[in-house]
């Protein structure tokens, strides 16, 4: 076998599938119609490709459609019911708005007080003690809520209080990134849209559906949020608002074999150099369609400055 | 209605859209699913499992590759899992074979690759192509079936496998290679003149 003949069998598969430029494409034809070995290499080729193309087919049976269309009518049936796994999802998902929306307002409202050029522990400690509460009416899991409601005063009361762990990586941000990024509008929502909500939605009932509600709700604009600041005795004056929050990654842990499909679902989100952007009102039905890969979701113990409101930075990873 | 408005009915939850979309593919993906398995009850097992895995993942499809694409390859991951699950617990048949150059070489086939309906029916080149693709391993059986038994381009196998349209190139080139090493002593019945 000569050197035309090795090129030419190296592309004998391409040439099959008409995938070789017309040139190349010419160049064998040329050469097969003169080598005798080539010609029957390709003959062997073409052969078990005109096989396969009449391998024969299964026909669908009349009851396989009926079976499909009742497994998925089962699978939608289980989707609506609530179960433990995808809740403890978005319990993890909540927590962490509910940490980077009480970070965010802190971050904002300290901003936006006269009298407070410097971030300083104790005034940021004191600016997310005083802005928590409201806050933490976000939390899908009224317990969990009435908890840390109950918690907040304790905390205030304590002249040298330690900063919680979140607060602690928050100011350490702060410190790091003094927050001078253009003014720009900020998604907050002031405690009496959060009361109304509330009335409007059973504490016990359809968590889920109460979060994405509230998240999803118009949001004040960084003019608004001046005078909800004055309104609450926050101050007014030249306040600026600004739209820069710390926001956790998380990451997803997935096998290989399902490794693309996650990939898949968050396809459409925005990336930036930490993970997929997931916006919060986003996450309970992606980490529902997570949850088919039978992967999980981890803390990674970092945290992200972003300039958008109520996200999360998702990372996926195969293992 | 275009196919893209029935994906967007599915999308909002209509079960006689989505129904309509089971109907367009469930061939195709009941074919598919039966090369790479080798067996055609696992292969209506593991396509109630592909429309399933659609329904729940369709709003997630952004158009950005055509939709029979993004279904096969979802069936592939169906199929590929399916595959690795139950390698350990599959029997194998051993069986030795000369290629050209006068070597000996064994391969292993699924014992349960063919149904009787094959068996009898195929004839002797379709059998030994059969039997040949479930010899390959589970890349170069995948293309293969996409390329030969599906007829997808090579860049439509490459969006549904993940790799670049060189390697589908190359891993198709291999996988002809390995059915013709499988084939060698069976090339009368391949031949075109």
């Amino acid at each position: 076998m000569n050197v035309t003949c090795e090129i030419v069998r190296n592309n004998l598969s391409s040439y099959i599938d008409l995938e070789l430029d017309e040139e190349t494409a010419e160049e064998i034809e040329k050469h097969l119609s003169e080598c005798r070995d080539c010609r029957k290499e390709y003959e062997f080729f073409k052969g078990i490709s005109e096989t396969a193309k009449n391998l024969p087919r299964l026909s669908v049976s009349s009851s396989l459609h009926d079976k499909i269309m009742a497994c998925v009518a089962d699978a939608s049936e289980k989707a609506k019911k609530p179960k433990a796994p995808r809740r403890s999802l978005f319990r993890i998902a909540s927590g962490f708005a509910a940490a980077a929306a009480v970070i965010a307002v802190s971050v904002i409202s300290l901003n936006s007080l006269p009298g407070h050029p410097e971030l300083t522990p104790e005034n940021l400690t004191r600016e997310i003690e005083k802005t928590a509460p409201p806050i933490v009416t976000l939390s899908p899991d009224p317990e969990q809520a009435e908890t840390v409601a109950q918690q907040k005063p304790l905390e205030a009361d304590k002249k040298n209080s330690t900063p919680a762990p979140k607060q602690e990586s928050a100011q350490k941000n702060v410190e790091s990134n003094p927050v001078e990024t253009a003014p720009e509008k900020v998604r907050v929502l002031p405690p009496e849209m959060i009361r109304e909500q509330e009335e409007e939605h059973a504490p016990a009932a359809a968590s889920l559906a109460h979060d994405e509600r509230i998240l999803e709700e118009p949001a004040m604009e960084a003019e608004d949020l001046t005078t909800f600041d004055a309104a609450s005795g926050g101050g007014g004056g030249s306040s600026v608002a600004r739209n820069v929050a710390f926001y956790p990654v998380i990451t997803y842990y997935v096998t290989q074999e399902s490794y693309s499909e996650a990939v898949e679902l968050v396809l459409g989100f925005e990336k930036n150099n930490e993970g997929y952007v997931i916006p919060c009102n986003d996450f309970s039905s992606l980490a529902d369609r997570l949850e088919g890969l039978s992967g999980y979701l981890r803390d990674s113990g970092k945290e992200t400055i972003t300039e958008e409101s109520s996200v999360l930075i998702l990372q996926i990873e195969a293992e | 209605m275009s196919e893209l408005e029935y994906i967007n009915r599915a999308k909002e939850g209509d079960m006689e859209a989505f129904s309509y979309l089971v109907e367009r593919y469930e061939n195709k993906i009941l074919n598919y699913c039966y090369r790479m398995v080798g067996n055609d009850t696992d292969a209506e097992d593991i396509t109630q499992e592909v429309f399933v895995k659609l329904y729940r993942f369709i709003g997630s499809y952004a158009g950005q590759s055509a939709f029979s694409t993004w279904l096969y390859k979802i069936a592939s991951n169906v199929c590929l899992d399916y595959l690795r699950k139950t390698k350990r617990h599959r029997g194998t048949v051993s069986i030795n074979q000369q290629n050209s150059e006068g070597e000996e070489f064994s391969l292993s086939i699924e014992d349960e690759g063919l149904t009787p309906y094959e068996n009898a029916q195929l004839s002797e080149a379709r059998l030994a192509l059969s039997k040949a693709i479930q010899a390959l391993g589970e890349d170069q059986r995948q293309v293969i079936i996409l390329r030969e038994v599906e007829g997808l381009s090579y860049d439509e196998i490459a969006a549904i496998t993940g790799m670049a349209t060189g390697t589908v190139k190359s891993r198709i080139n291999r996988a002809r290679l390995s059915l013709k090493k499988i084939l060698e002593k069976d090339r009368e019945l391949f031949s075109l003149s």
